[in-house]
């Protein structure tokens, strides 16, 4: 506890925090303290880094007021909607890429296809049936019970799982894409035009 | 045993700056007042004189946001987002205050905020695209300079320290700031900023000496 306040007070004294008396029991401690000089002289190497490098300031590439400008012109929230847009886009016509190859080919080719399963066909006759007699919740039952089988046996399809890797390989690769192109530097943008 | 040591190289805070100084060290309180009139001029809609304020606070803006996240292209990015926000916080800023503590503070939140989210982040999606390494019209001077100094030993030490940590060190060094302005400038208290310096300084310390100890282990 005691090495901690020493500790604390060599950066304040770094900072120059410290009055003339907490100075000199420092130097009176540091003298004696083995552990703390170390400390002291580490922690004043880096000081030293720091000052030196702290004599010269970074600027912009010139020209940074104009660039500031434009994107002031180009307000970026516009942007980020479109790339809303355009992301569930590619989602909506993701899902109707899988769930398209699956009604085209009208559920034969689901492996293990029982009477069980529901397929395309049995699924357009489900719904005709379940908008003529929405009163009958057996028949909404009956339906629910299909369609979680039908979930399970999607597991399994090799086509299934084709399909949703395709999806989330097309909607990371455009995300990816929107981002990197929104978070450009304004100046380089030239390259891609 | 001697353990006596003289402690006359120690470097203190306000003696070297004078040699070599940065534009934004000298506020005079004619340029505190320009800025004041700007800042005001901007609240009531004034759009030349916010780009004044572009002009005037562009380096220290882009040299907090380049020593926080340590890319030039980012930094340019969080520099056009730190003023895009001033821009529209500006009603927030009160007169009275200096405006280059509320602009910098603006930046050191959002530098702050990127470098929170990166923690997060498994890939940079950031370094992915092969064009961001490309230059934009050859290297410009200011970039040459950057890497070389990125080469140096300083980055390795910044890049230890949590992002709140190292804000209060760039603010405290490369701004000069004192206690009651980093404290003003991150929404905190001084002896919060204090123990910040204090384990920064600790942290980086203790990260210099393992690397000395891995370059004699080499060697």
């Amino acid at each position: 506890m005691k090495n901690d306040k020493f500790t604390e007070k060599i950066s304040l004294w770094l900072d120059n925090q410290l009055n003339p008396n907490e100075v000199t029991e420092l130097e009176t401690h540091l003298n004696d303290c083995v552990a703390c000089r170390q400390t002291y002289e580490a922690m004043q190497h880096v000081h030293g880094l720091l000052r030196s490098a702290a004599t010269r300031m970074v600027a912009p590439n010139p020209g940074f007021t104009q660039r500031f400008e434009a994107r002031l012109a180009h307000p970026q929230p516009a942007t980020r909607l479109w790339q809303l847009w355009l992301t569930i886009g590619v989602l909506f016509l993701g899902t109707f890429f899988i769930f398209g190859l699956w009604l085209i080919g009208g559920g034969i080719t689901l492996v293990g296809f029982s009477s069980y399963v529901l397929d395309a066909r049995l699924l357009n006759q489900w719904l005709y049936a379940l908008i003529d007699s929405m009163a009958d919740l057996r028949l909404v039952l009956d339906l629910g019970t299909l369609l979680l089988k039908t979930s399970y046996l999607m597991m399994g399809q090799p086509l299934f799982w084709g399909g949703v890797i395709a999806t989330v390989s097309l909607i990371g690769f455009w995300v990816w894409m929107m981002r990197a192109l929104s978070r450009r530097s304004p100046s380089s943008i030239h390259m891609l035009i | 045993m001697n353990n006596s040591i003289t402690f006359g190289q120690r470097i203190p805070m306000t003696s070297s700056v004078a040699t070599e100084p940065t534009t934004h060290k000298q506020v005079t309180p004619e340029t505190q007042a320009q800025e004041q009139s700007w800042a005001l001029a901007a609240q009531k809609g004034d759009s030349a004189a916010f780009l004044n304020i572009v002009d005037a606070f562009q380096k220290p803006v882009y040299n907090l946001c380049y020593r926080m996240l340590g890319d030039p292209n980012e930094a340019e990015d969080a520099t056009q987002e730190t003023f895009l926000r001033a821009y529209t916080k500006l009603d927030t800023y009160q007169p009275g205050h200096k405006f280059s503590s509320w602009l910098l503070s603006v930046a050191s939140h959002y530098c702050i905020d990127l470098l929170r989210k990166r923690r997060y982040q498994m890939v940079s999606w950031d370094d992915l695209p092969p064009w961001r390494w490309l230059p934009d019209s050859g290297p410009q001077p200011e970039q040459v300079a950057l890497k070389h100094e990125s080469d140096g030993d300083l980055h390795g030490l910044l890049d230890t320290l949590p992002s709140d940590y190292r804000a209060a060190v760039i603010l405290r060094y490369w701004h000069e700031m004192s206690y009651d302005e980093i404290a003003e400038t991150m929404n905190t208290t001084v002896s919060a900023i204090k123990s910040r310096l204090f384990r920064a300084r600790q942290m980086m310390a203790e990260s210099a000496q393992e690397k000395e100890i891995e370059m004699d282990a080499t060697i």
